[in-house]
């Protein structure tokens, strides 16, 4: 049976002092099973240029989405035990979110699982970024998008958007070997 | 590969014949006489020819483009699942509360 | 870049020499109006664009040899499917002149609509709708042929 999984999502701004991702890599030695992601600048505009879209309206929002985007961090991490990280490992990124006057508009816990959002809010009905924290006793994830964004917005970040689903314990573990190939 | 990665791997660059560049050259009246002008038209005639290194950075650019857009897109799935299951924990504590 | 563009729009190696090599004579004639390289680089892809399609509007006054007996250019290098890749080279150049120069622009030499847009003197909700369709033409045309 699958036990429950630490998910940890920092958001981490990237303007004024900004939060060192660094500290997050000590949890790069503790597991083998993980996903990073830096997209920013001049990497975030030439990945929205390959993404085409000129007709395909899906691929469009996307590319929409993303034109008005700084930048994109995702880390997350996969351990073979429980314990390998302590709220204390993740507390000086809340504190420096709160200190950066992001707003958290979502904050549960369902058993040993808890998720909490955060937004950066600027006027109007628009947001200066949006971070994920989402915890789990096996599995700390990050992600911290900048850039403006409305509402709409965060609904395409939710929705389909014409992308796949993949389950992400296979895509960080090797491919499986050829039947075939084993047998020949 | 998507549609859109074959075509423009179907298109990449052709670089030009070698003997382009001394056919140019051979075609400007001036030739000899004005040493100045024909380097420097020599000098962009050349360049714009895309040499293997350019070829080069551009294919580079093109598989940097091509892993940016793979990151971007694993990017946005966790991050649609991320908040779905935010949304579902909350779902699920309310109606729990309610219970 | 001059040279490539010229051959993937006119299908035709040695027109495309010889339409390339014009360019470059005709940026040597007007060397003192180029301030930089970016500009000589700028200007030669407007040059070479617009002379290509006045070139095949002229074919079509007086017929040529059929462009789709030309043979493919060999490749080059290690490819995923040449087969594949000459079959699209060729669709692209079956489609009408505008749409297939956008093509080009687009998926060639990495422009985005906007920069099409200037380079050709024409709306960006042209560009775009000349890029929607071409794409959807092509992928149609080659999913007959994979199918047939």
């Amino acid at each position: 049976m699958k036990k429950p999984f630490l998910l940890f999502a920092i958001i981490l701004p990237l303007w004024g002092q900004g939060f060192d991702f660094k500290s997050l890599d000590k949890f790069d030695t503790l597991t083998q099973h993980k996903t990073k992601v830096t997209l920013d600048g001049d990497l975030l505009k030439l990945a929205a240029r390959f993404l085409g879209g000129d007709d395909d309206k899906e691929t469009a929002s996307i590319k929409s989405l993303v034109d008005n985007l700084k930048g994109i961090y995702i880390r997350s991490w996969e351990f073979d035990r429980d314990g390998q990280y302590t709220q204390a490992d993740i507390e000086p990124l809340r504190v420096y979110l709160d200190r950066e006057k992001w707003s958290r508009i979502v904050e549960s816990q369902d058993g040993r699982e808890f998720s909490e959002v955060y937004v950066q809010r600027l006027p109007g009905d628009r947001f200066g970024g949006v971070a994920i924290i989402s915890a789990e006793p096996r599995e700390l994830t990050v992600v911290y998008i900048s850039g403006v964004m409305n509402l709409s917005d965060l609904d395409k970040l939710e929705g389909n958007m014409g992308i796949p689903d993949i389950d992400l314990k296979k895509a960080s573990k090797p491919p499986p070997k050829n039947k075939k190939e084993d047998e020949e | 590969m998507s549609f859109e990665d074959d075509l423009r791997a179907a298109l990449r660059h052709e670089p030009a014949p070698t003997d382009f560049a001394a056919k140019v050259l051979s075609r400007t009246r001036a030739g000899w006489r004005r040493p100045a002008v024909w380097a420097i038209a020599a000098g962009i005639t050349l360049a714009a020819l895309a040499p293997p290194a350019v070829l080069e950075y551009r294919h580079r650019r093109e598989e940097r483009g091509l892993e940016a857009k793979r990151e971007l897109f694993v990017a946005l799935r966790i991050t649609r699942a991320k908040l779905q299951q935010s949304r579902e924990r909350v779902h699920r504590a309310t109606a729990r509360h309610i219970l | 870049m001059v040279f490539s563009l010229a051959l993937r729009f006119l299908r035709d190696r040695e027109g495309a020499e010889e339409l390339a090599q014009d360019v470059f004579l005709q940026l040597y004639r007007h060397f003192t109006r180029i301030e930089s390289p970016a500009h000589a680089t700028c200007w030669l892809r407007r040059a070479i664009c617009h002379r290509s399609i006045d070139e095949v509007r002229k074919r079509k006054l007086r017929p040529r040899i059929g462009l789709d007996e030309v043979p493919e250019p060999a490749g080059k290098g290690s490819q995923p499917d040449p087969m594949l890749q000459s079959h699209i080279r060729k669709l692209v150049g079956s489609l009408p002149e505008k749409a297939r120069m956008v093509v080009l622009l687009r998926y060639q030499e990495d422009l985005d609509p906007a920069e099409i847009s200037e380079m050709l003197e024409m709306p960006v909700s042209t560009v775009k709708s000349h890029l929607h369709r071409s794409l959807a033409l092509l992928r149609s045309k080659l999913r007959q042929e994979v199918c047939s």
